[in-house]
């Protein structure tokens, strides 16, 4: 599975894409630390133009639940 | 290449480049450079911004980031962080609101207890960067405070000026002045990069809840800029000279055409743009910095702007050497390099052509090539927005060199048509020898760090490793100034002996600037030198040439001034070392 959302998680926490999937989330993945958190957070704002708010940072536990955020956002993925 | 392109950085990108950089194993031959990062807030973000700045200069960073907010013990045990090593360079940065907490509240209602809690707290701090300061001597970067982020410092009364201004303005004067007591401490001018990107964008208060982290992407770019000047000062030799072009880049128009009273340059825009331009110009020739012109033009029209133009801020002296002719802007620069006996990569060329530009790259691809952009209003930004200038300690040297240079080009004049002998004699050179003394430290290591071609073993120190070597008993540092008819060089030559046993002392340094070159100077330095030697009780001085990119003009010097090969290295005693010749004069001052 690789699709844009997955490309940005896949830079950010230096992980295969082939590994990821959208029920990736800190438990599953050891790169996904608070450090990668916060640089996700700069990354996704980045690469589809939204800005997040905390609540919406804090939601995002896992890689289905940031497409679902997004998507909320009018993101097209 | 102008300020109009639009600059925002793409974090993801910065770090995802970084990290392609680092794993295509970049600058295979460079050490690795260790730099220990700590912050009273998470520090972390700042790593691919400095990372790919430094990289780009050719240092290859390896970071350590110490744990959050443990300052005062990273300075009274410094040795427990960063893997039990010290780095290069440790860099801390910190805000007034995570050191002093709510006492920075309570200062701001005028409350006399909490200033002066404050006041002993910023002291001790101070005193804690000192302590670190003696037990570690690499490079030590602190930055100064921005604006606190509190609410209590954001609600201001429309038409009041606060107290939180006035009393940031307080401490921030208090902190710079206790941190510039500090021994070779850099400052880091947080304070300042904060005001240039704005308060408001440089923030990222989301963060802040979040992570600890205070800044915005954009401010981490702009503090990994700055702080990759900081660092590259210390490391990385400044250019010296700037050439160039005249019409549109100094002046509006083509003066060529439209005559002196045509082109643009006064009080009124555009002409006003190229007044600010030449002042950046004048500023940086102040601090050392060699200006030439490489122009195609009828030469009496430009030296008439020189001369006679009332707006202009460069004059004639303000120029080392003029080339104006047709011939090609690769041509001129080789023969201002020849003058000057300069390596051409330390050159920068600034030119509105892009033809004339992409044919000094072509032909001399160390220059760097700047363009003065088409739109006038932008043309300061080109020299503002790189650090290609920063040099860590401006000299006395640097700032009178721009007269030297002339006094310079006015001997060579004087060459033409005499004799070798002929020349030596009447410059009536005069060479004064003496250890080197606190006032001269800064000069000494300018020249340890950029000297390239006169340099026999081309040792690099910064100035904490070069002050280690003063308090050692075993090493000497001598220097040399030498002055002619025409004027002083000033401090020119720098020597290194370390004490090896109690026959020998080992030249680890033999250094001269190139512009007292030709002139037998290296003679009657060594010769001092060997005297120097004898007169502490050994009997030679033994020698290395370490051959480098650049100073293969040295790989004889020592077989030329009689020393003999011995294993691997080369020594000398009073008896066979070359005498200087008669037409020198060679004063020395002992140690007091």
């Amino acid at each position: 599975m690789s699709d844009r959302l997955i490309n940005v998680f896949s830079t950010v926490l230096g992980v295969d894409s082939a590994d990821l999937s959208d029920e990736t989330s800190p438990e599953n993945c050891d790169g996904w630390d608070s450090l990668a958190a916060m640089n996700l957070v700069a990354a996704l704002e980045e690469s589809f133009g939204v800005h997040l708010t905390t609540r919406e940072i804090m939601k995002m536990a896992s890689i289905g639940l940031a497409r679902a955020t997004l998507q909320s956002k009018g993101v097209d993925i | 290449m102008s300020s109009t392109e639009n600059n925002t950085p793409n974090p993801k990108k910065v770090w995802s480049n970084f990290q392609q950089a680092l794993e295509r194993q970049p600058l295979p031959n460079a050490e690795l450079f260790s730099i220990g990062l700590a912050g009273t807030f998470t520090i972390d973000p700042l790593i691919p911004y400095l990372g790919a700045n430094l990289l780009e200069c050719g240092l290859k960073p390896a970071f350590h980031v110490a744990p959050y907010n443990q300052i005062y013990q990273l300075c009274t045990a410094s040795d427990n962080f960063f893997g039990g090593e010290f780095p290069s360079a440790i860099v801390i940065l910190w805000r007034l609101e995570d050191l002093l907490g709510n006492a920075l509240n309570q200062a701001r209602s005028d409350d006399d207890q909490a200033l002066a809690r404050i006041t002993a707290e910023l002291e001790q701090f101070i005193a804690a960067l000192q302590t670190l300061r003696q037990c570690y001597s690499g490079v030590l970067v602190v930055s100064t405070p921005p604006y606190p982020s509190l609410p209590s410092f954001d609600t201001t009364i429309p038409g009041q000026s606060t107290t939180g201004v006035l009393l940031h303005a307080e401490l921030l004067a208090r902190v710079i002045r206790g941190l510039g007591s500090i021994e070779g401490l850099c400052l880091l001018d947080l304070n300042s990069v904060a005001n240039q990107i704005g308060l408001e964008s440089g923030r990222d208060i989301r963060k802040w809840y979040l992570y600890k982290q205070p800044y915005s992407e954009i401010m981490w770019h702009a503090i990994g800029d700055q702080l990759s000047r900081v660092i590259k000062s210390r490391n990385i030799s400044p250019k010296k000279v700037i050439v160039l072009d005249c019409d549109n880049t100094l002046w509006g128009g083509i003066v060529g055409e439209d005559g002196i009273a045509g082109i643009d340059l006064g009080q009124d825009f555009p002409g006003s743009a190229f007044v600010d331009f030449q002042n950046q110009l004048l500023e940086l020739e102040r601090q050392g910095v060699l200006l030439a012109v490489a122009s195609k033009n009828n030469p009496e029209d430009v030296y008439e702007v020189f001369d006679q133009h009332d707006a202009m801020v460069l004059r004639r002296e303000n120029i080392c050497i003029f080339e104006v002719h047709w011939r090609s802007k690769s041509e001129s620069i080789a023969s201002i390099a020849e003058a000057l006996n300069l390596g051409i990569d330390s050159f920068v060329f600034i030119d509105d052509n892009p033809k004339e530009l992409a044919e000094v790259a072509a032909i001399h691809p160390q220059v760097i090539c700047l363009q003065a952009p088409e739109e006038p209003a932008y043309l300061t930004a080109v020299l503002t927005n790189n650090a290609l200038f920063d040099t860590a300690e401006i000299t006395d040297e640097d700032l009178a060199r721009s007269k030297m240079v002339r006094a310079e080009l006015n001997r060579k004049e004087h060459t033409a048509g005499v004799s070798r002998e002929d020349f030596l004699d009447s410059l009536e050179l005069r060479v004064t020898a003496f250890p080197a003394q606190p006032q001269h430290y800064a000069r000494v290591v300018q020249l340890i760090n950029k000297t390239n071609q006169f340099n026999l073993t081309t040792v690099r120190r910064n100035r904490d490793e070069f002050d280690a070597l003063v308090a050692d008993p075993n090493w000497r540092i001598h220097c040399i100034e030498v002055e002619d008819r025409f004027g002083s060089y000033g401090l020119v030559g720098v020597a290194i002996l370390q004490r090896l046993d109690e026959q020998h002392f080992f030249l680890d340094t033999f250094l001269m600037s190139c512009r007292v070159l030709g002139r037998d100077v290296e003679t009657a330095f060594l010769d001092v030198l060997v005297d120097r030697s004898i007169a502490e009780g050994a009997s030679f001085l033994v020698g290395e040439y370490r051959p480098s990119r650049k100073n293969a003009l040295v790989k004889n010097l020592l077989c030329d001034h009689g020393f003999e090969a011995s294993g691997d290295r080369w020594q000398v005693g009073a008896a066979r070392v070359k005498k200087p010749s008669p037409f020198i004069t060679v004063v020395r001052i002992e140690d007091d």
